[in-house]
């Protein structure tokens, strides 16, 4: 059982002291009455920080759960895993020009419909090979821009 | 060309013709999520310059409107925005369409997107100059004061938990302090990378949160639209009744008459036209306590707002030479190509090119509403279609979408991460509307309240010295201590005294 809003408060708070540790090189200003580069992101860290404390207590108050026991364990979870994992592929070799647009789409394409929950093969060729050659079209021929 | 023979024109084939073009080429670029408006109208100028100008500019405003318009329809069916101006869209559209009433929640968008957009098109037909006038009274100051303004509305927008909203706004805060700072040029947070240098687009964190988020949710949690036979139920309600639609006029004049306002200040849009008019509806209606919770009237009123905000727009656009946003901008240079230099001697010399944007702009929302009422019943039964087929829609524009805006594939690594964040935010309740309000707006308040004290000599009394900035002011605090005191307080006094 966890109480997602003490580990997302915890999360805020130490993001809120990066930012306070990383704006601390950051001038506060250069004119008196006028705030410099430092003053929002200091700001903004003293928000997350006291913002992160509330979160904390009134999470320990509430005890509220939001995974239910087995979440992690559930065949739904597994599914959302195998996408993200999938995706994640996907995006890294569109960043490091690994293949190319359309042998990339059509694999992964593919693979996130099968977990999207359509298993019957030849819906998941015509979809994945029907999207590719459509975005590709529309992109490259109809808005120019080359994918 | 005399006013009379511009409008004959406007009813030529040709022109007739590429109105029509445009608004359906407008109408896909806007339901896409990624593809703007503004995209769409540079990568037509090059195709319009051979046409002539009558004809050019009915294919430009077809854009311009019809993707304001279909934005609506993403942000309501699948929770994605299809262009920014669509984000408060999501705010009531797709709990309606949760609640079953898909037909109703686009047949809304549709009525009350022509209902905007034609206020807006009166509005620039009988008030460029006076609403220009006032537009130009925003100094940096006044748009400070109208960023913290908007930015107060992240209570608003936050639902059940106050301190998760502002939490939820802060970290859109946050990410608006990445790259170079507005004023100075300072590096923050960059890290030595030229991409987070030139600061993280905002829109592949919107399609992230709002369409991956989404899916990722409904992969766990499955969309259930009701059984069948209560479906069938639901969707007899195919439209809002006279009365309802009249029961609707307050909210609606304000909203658009916020909206044609906020459309002509230099810089702003249908995005924070339609939070603020939202947000100040939801204030003075009856069924203000609906708002977010799957209300038509909420739904009804972004509808006109971001349509209403285009008027605002041309007007300062026709009247001062200015773009009242980023399409606006696109469309000067579209103006001058064909030799008309926009601004307060256009209507001098050249009144008949005006009458023919102004007639134009009405003509749009009949190719809009013709789409749009006889679409309404085809895009309610796309939800219709296998769960496993949208969502893989969804994320495929999405990702793509993501990457077309800058041609950047970094983007499309910012629209999963962002997916990532915004499935979690949904599961925990943090809400996803203060952290767009902060995304868009953090910038501009940083950037002004910088830029009106450093004109003011670090001389704070500037906000309160100035009337428009002034009043933004009172209205701020009163939208941020007043509102949540006498909520409280007309709760405890419904409470039963047992």
């Amino acid at each position: 059982m966890l109480n997602a809003d003490n580990i997302i408060a915890i999360f805020v708070g130490l993001l809120g002291i990066i930012m306070f540790w990383g704006s601390r090189t950051l001038p506060s200003g250069y004119m008196p009455g006028v705030p410099g580069p430092g003053f929002f992101p200091r700001l903004i860290s003293y928000g997350l920080i006291i913002l992160s404390i509330i979160l904390l207590i009134s999470g320990l108050k509430n005890r509220k759960t939001y995974f239910e026991k087995g979440f992690f364990r559930s065949e739904n979870f597994k599914d959302w895993i195998w996408i993200v994992i999938a995706t994640t592929f996907y995006v890294f070799a569109w960043i490091f020009e690994i293949g190319t647009f359309i042998i990339n789409s059509i694999i992964y394409f593919s693979v996130i419909v099968y977990f999207f929950g359509e298993k019957r093969i030849p819906y998941i060729l015509a979809l994945s090979v029907g999207f590719t050659f459509f975005t590709f079209y529309f992109f490259t021929n109809v808005l120019r821009i080359l994918l | 060309m005399t006013a009379i023979s511009g409008i004959e024109g406007i009813f030529s084939f040709q022109v007739l013709l590429f109105l029509g073009l445009g608004t359906l080429l407008g109408f896909f670029v806007g339901v896409l999520p990624g593809l703007t408006a503004t995209m769409a109208i540079a990568l037509l100028i090059p195709i319009t310059f051979w046409l002539p100008s009558s004809a050019g500019l009915a294919m430009l405003i077809g854009v311009y409107n019809s993707a304001i318009f279909a934005g609506g329809i993403s942000a309501i069916l699948i929770n994605t925005p299809g262009t920014p101006a669509s984000i408060a869209s999501t705010f009531d559209g797709y709990k309606i369409v949760k609640k079953g009433y898909v037909h109703l929640a686009v047949w809304i968008n549709t009525f009350y997107s022509v209902l905007g957009g034609i206020f807006g098109a009166i509005m620039l037909a009988v008030a460029a100059f006076p609403i220009a006038r006032f537009a130009l009274k925003f100094g940096p100051a006044e748009y400070a004061a109208l960023a913290v303004f908007g930015l107060s509305m992240m209570i608003s927008v936050s639902g059940k938990s106050v301190v998760k909203g502002i939490i939820a706004g802060f970290l859109g805060l946050a990410v608006t302090t990445i790259g170079l700072d507005p004023m100075y040029a300072t590096q923050r947070f960059s890290f030595g990378s030229p991409f987070l240098l030139a600061q993280i687009s905002f829109l592949p964190i919107m399609i992230g949160l709002f369409g991956i988020g989404e899916i990722l949710d409904q992969i766990i949690t499955p969309l259930q639209l009701g059984t069948l036979e209560s479906l069938k139920e639901k969707e007899k309600k195919k439209h809002l009744s006279l009365k309802e639609i009249w029961d609707t006029k307050i909210p609606i004049t304000l909203s658009c008459l916020i909206s044609a306002f906020i459309g002509a200040i230099p810089g702003t849009g249908g995005d924070i036209a339609g939070i603020i008019s939202w947000d100040q509806s939801r204030r003075i209606s009856k069924e203000g306590k609906e708002y977010g919770h799957g209300s038509n009237e909420g739904l009804a009123v972004t509808c006109a707002a971001n349509n209403a905000s285009l008027g605002g727009a041309m007007t300062t656009m026709l009247s001062l030479g200015l773009p009242g946003d980023a399409p606006t901008a696109i469309m000067i240079g579209a103006l001058m190509m064909y030799g008309y230099v926009p601004g307060p001697l256009l209507f001098r010399d050249h009144m008949d090119i005006v009458i023919v944007i102004v007639a134009l702009m009405f003509l749009a929302y009949v190719y809009i509403s013709l789409i749009g009422f006889a679409g309404t019943a085809v895009f309610s039964k796309l939800l219709r279609l296998p769960r496993p087929w949208i969502s893989l829609a969804v994320f495929c524009f999405s990702l793509v979408g993501s990457y077309a805006l800058n041609n950047a594939a970094l983007d499309v690594l910012i629209c999963l991460i962002a997916g990532i964040i915004g499935f979690i935010f949904r599961r925990t309740g943090f809400p996803l509307g203060p952290v767009i309000i902060a995304l868009i707006l953090g910038p501009i308040a940083e950037e002004n309240i910088i830029r009106a004290l450093l004109l003011a000599g670090g001389n704070a009394t500037v906000f309160i010295t100035r009337p428009i900035s002034l009043i933004l002011i009172i209205a701020s605090i009163i939208s941020l201590f007043l509102s949540p005191i006498l909520n409280r307080i007309m709760k405890q006094k419904e409470k039963p005294l047992v």
